[in-house]
């Protein structure tokens, strides 16, 4: 359990943990998106580890299913999958989340489960359907789907999972979420205590080891930052948002030109820890209420004015000289939202540099050059 | 003609007068009879919507996912977003290619739907005066990400907040999603009437509904008529269709276009005659979209492969009319169900099993020989499941499927001569002649 094992689960899809957890005959279910709530699966006894493609060196296996049109992140993680690097899962649920994702049900349940070696037919596919405005009804829709989840997870792999189980396990995941938070503080300070690269594997070493292990190592870690000299030999204060970013590379590119990201909004990061989950009344409830209400992506069609209000105050709290916005190929979903903040930034004289790419960091001498003229700009 | 609150719609209407005159000045007599009614019945249409514009109802910018009828609680003017790039790119010589541009130089990115980015071009060259714009949250990706952004950047322009209403639709295909739904389009009935400060008159909407009862009726008639061999429809019905149920909602000329194939389509069943001269060699279903941008395409195939468009993915109809003598309650259920199912938002905005089985059944139904399916640059979640189509079509009923990347509203992206040279390919190295 040390610092150094945890914090080096970002390089690869399975770990020490998830081995660990699988010795011991518990479950692991593997999930697409920072709506899916984990609370429920954590109550169950089962490990939730969110997809994630960084082991992938290509995408030829799934581009024998998928399209060239579809997102490389997605492909990536099905090609992941196709190799076997997932088969220590037991489940998988998936929601509405964008279209390349959604289809990942369709796809496990018609070329994988029970087709694949290791994913054999008892495997359990779940699906949450997530209302894409916010309202009174929607809230109601969800809290229906997050019984007949919990009802399912119940049934498929022969688990009770009783009011306290949920209660606790809202406790574990909050604990998480707000040590994430402090040590988010540490991230914004004017001589930051963190860089950008080792949030983002603080963050996604969360959502691939059990949480218990993740709140002590997280703890003692923020311990140890108080003592951490700050770092001040930085060109310009960063924030990044846009498509899913689940490999440190990209961020390393910018900080090797001397920008500090020092902020985000991502799903491995600010927006999957900053909500946290009531404590108080029908723990199903709450868990609604926190996934329904939490800072959104751009799934949510009716929010963008609360993200692009939220994205501001993020800005202003870490005091940020400019905003990245990375898009993936064939993201609609960031690709537009990024054309938004372009010009509702440029209106507040914010400096964005909105960049496509693809999920694999290829070209690193393309990204460094149009790094480092944007922190020339903003100097 | 002028009404400066839809000028996209201007542009229609003369796109429509001039190609009427061309066709009807055009050699014979007796061709493209569907294409002539089709314009005939538009130009009374887009000349109404017009009209009324210019006399002041309110215009609501819509998504063609809607049941549209439920506006007809209201006197009002539609303006379907998705319907207008395509049409325009068919009956314009330069297509809705400025309109594309406008919206790509503005940072949208470039895979983004095209039947959305057009008219995103449109708003931002200060095309449109909306009073409302509404949309179902579905579905795809590009209509949640691009409507807000078509809002937010016609308010920039207008200076003012637009009314953006938005019904929230499940993703099952169930009875809990369907009172769901329902009750979701009942609130946006009485969201806009206060708005456009009318009240819901739900006779006319009874009306509207009965108007596409009829005319789901005949539509399964002229379905009867393409099982035949040859099939005495021309490939061109097939968009043309799609044009018509997103424009015409709920009005007299929608009856009378299919109407009209219905008439066409038994006096050549009699005869036993397609619509061409010549041989019907192979017949042929689109799982996914007509290609819009060339409206000479469907001619070439009818004439020089010999290939028939039996079925695209807006052709056929999985739903029953609604009963409209019954209570409000049932009648926006049934909306609900048959909106939830609607042509591509079937196929598209849930799992994809629908589009799988209806596709397998009507090919099996209409005799096909193969399938073609066009891969749009837009559809994220279509072109995932392409490939699991392709199998069940060859080991469900041995069929092959061709699939093409291109941009169905966008002659640039994969250009008609490419399109013809894959299918000539197809043909060639699967020799339908042998079937
Ligand atoms: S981008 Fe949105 S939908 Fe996708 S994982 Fe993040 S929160 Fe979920
Ligand atoms: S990057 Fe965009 S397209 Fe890819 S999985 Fe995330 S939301 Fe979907």
């Amino acid at each position: 359990m040390s610092f150094e094992s945890f914090i080096k689960v970002n390089k690869t899809i399975s770990n020490s943990y998830v081995e660990e957890w699988k010795k011991q005959g518990k479950k692991i279910v593997g999930y697409y998106c920072s709506y899916i709530p984990e609370e429920i699966l954590v109550s169950g006894g089962i490990l939730p580890f969110r997809m994630r493609s960084v082991e992938a060196e290509g995408t030829s296996r799934a581009d024998t299913i998928l399209s060239r049109f579809n997102c490389s992140f997605v492909r990536a993680s099905l090609d992941l999958a196709m190799q076997g690097k997932y088969n220590f899962l037991d489940g998988l649920v998936v929601m509405n989340s964008c279209d390349h994702a959604r289809r990942m049900y369709d796809i496990w349940k018609y070329k994988i489960i029970g087709k694949l070696e290791g994913i054999e037919e008892n495997f359990g596919l779940f699906f949450i359907s997530l209302p894409h405005i916010i309202t009174e009804r929607g809230y109601n829709w969800l809290l229906e789907e997050f019984t007949f989840f919990k009802e399912n997870l119940e049934k498929t792999y022969n688990i009770t999972i009783s009011e306290e189980n949920l209660k606790t396990a809202i406790k574990t995941l909050n604990e998480n979420r707000k040590l994430l938070k402090e040590i988010h503080k540490f991230r914004i300070l004017d001589k930051p205590k963190l860089n950008g690269v080792e949030a983002l594997k603080l963050n996604i070493a969360t959502t691939a080891t059990p949480k218990e292990i993740s709140n002590q190592v997280l703890s003692s870690y923020l311990q140890s930052l108080k003592d951490r000299e700050g770092i001040s030999d930085y060109r310009a204060r960063l924030l990044i948002t846009g498509s899913l970013i689940d490999d440190p590379t990209f961020l390393k590119i910018i900080e090797d030109v001397g920008g500090l990201v020092v902020s985000d909004l991502l799903c491995f990061g600010v927006r999957n820890f900053w909500d946290l989950t009531p404590e108080t009344g029908d723990p199903l409830e709450s868990i609604t209420k926190r996934y329904y209400e939490k800072i959104s992506c751009p799934r949510m069609m009716d929010d963008h004015d609360r993200r692009f209000k939220f994205l501001q105050e993020l800005i202003k709290e870490a005091k940020v000289d400019g905003v990245i916005g990375t898009r993936i190929e064939f993201c609609d979903l960031n690709g537009c939202e990024c054309m938004l903040y372009e010009h509702e930034l440029e209106d507040l004289n914010i400096p964005m540099l909105s960049l496509d790419r693809d999920y694999f960091v290829g070209d690193k001498g393309r990204f460094k050059t149009r790094f480092e003229a944007f922190i020339e700009q903003i100097e | 003609m002028s009404s400066h609150k839809i000028i996209p719609y201007e542009i229609l209407y003369e796109a429509i007068c001039t190609t009427k005159d061309l066709v009807e000045g055009g050699p014979a007599k007796d061709e493209l009879l569907v294409l002539k009614s089709f314009l005939k019945h538009m130009k009374t249409v887009i000349k109404r919507y017009l009209d009324n514009a210019d006399s002041g109802l309110p215009v609501i910018g819509h998504h063609f996912a809607w049941p549209t009828e439920i506006f007809y609680c209201f006197d009002f003017v539609p303006v379907v977003f998705e319907g207008i790039p395509y049409i325009l790119s068919a009956l314009l010589p330069e297509g809705s290619e400025r309109f594309y541009d406008i919206a790509d130089s503005f940072g949208h990115p470039y895979h983004s739907c095209t039947s959305q980015k057009g008219t995103l071009g449109m708003v931002l060259d200060g095309l449109f005066e909306f009073d409302v714009i509404s949309t179902p949250t579905s579905p795809c990706d590009n209509t949640f990400a691009t409507y807000p952004v078509i809002k937010q950047l016609y308010d920039k322009i207008k200076k003012q907040k637009t009314p953006f209403i938005i019904a929230d639709m499940p993703y099952y295909r169930d009875d809990r999603s369907y009172n769901y739904y329902g009750k979701e389009l009942n609130r946006v009935v009485s969201e806009i009437g206060q708005i456009i400060g009318q009240e819901p008159d739900y006779e006319k909407l009874r009306k509207a509904i009965d108007v596409n009862n009829k005319a789901i009726e005949i539509i399964a008639e002229i379905n009867e008529f393409k099982k035949l061999t040859p099939c005495p429809i021309e490939s061109m019905f097939c968009p043309l269709m799609t044009a018509v149920l997103a424009f015409i909602p709920g009005q007299p000329e929608r009856i009378g276009f299919f109407k009209d194939v219905l008439e066409i389509a038994k006096k050549r069943a009699n005869k036993g005659e397609r619509a061409h001269e010549g041989e019907e060699k192979i017949r042929t279903v689109w799982p996914y979209m007509s290609i819009f941008f060339d409206i000479g395409f469907c001619e070439w195939l009818d004439r020089e492969i010999g290939a028939t468009i039996l079925l695209d993915i807006f052709n056929y109809l999985f739903f029953d009319v609604i009963d409209t003598s019954k209570s409000e309650e049932h009648i926006f259920k049934g909306l609900a169900k048959q909106s939830m199912n609607y042509p591509m938002v079937r196929q598209s905005a849930t799992f994809c099993d629908d589009l799988i089985t209806d596709f397998i059944y009507l090919s099996k139904e209409y005799k096909a020989d193969c399938a073609i399916f066009t891969a749009h640059l837009g559809c994220k979640q279509s072109v995932s499941v392409i490939q699991l189509l392709r199998e069940a079509f060859r080991d469900e009923i041995g069929i092959p499927m061709l699939s093409i990347d291109l941009d169905i509203g966008d002659a640039r992206f994969t250009s008609i001569a490419t399109v013809k040279r894959e299918i000539e390919n197809f043909t060639k190295i699967h020799d339908f002649s042998k079937k």
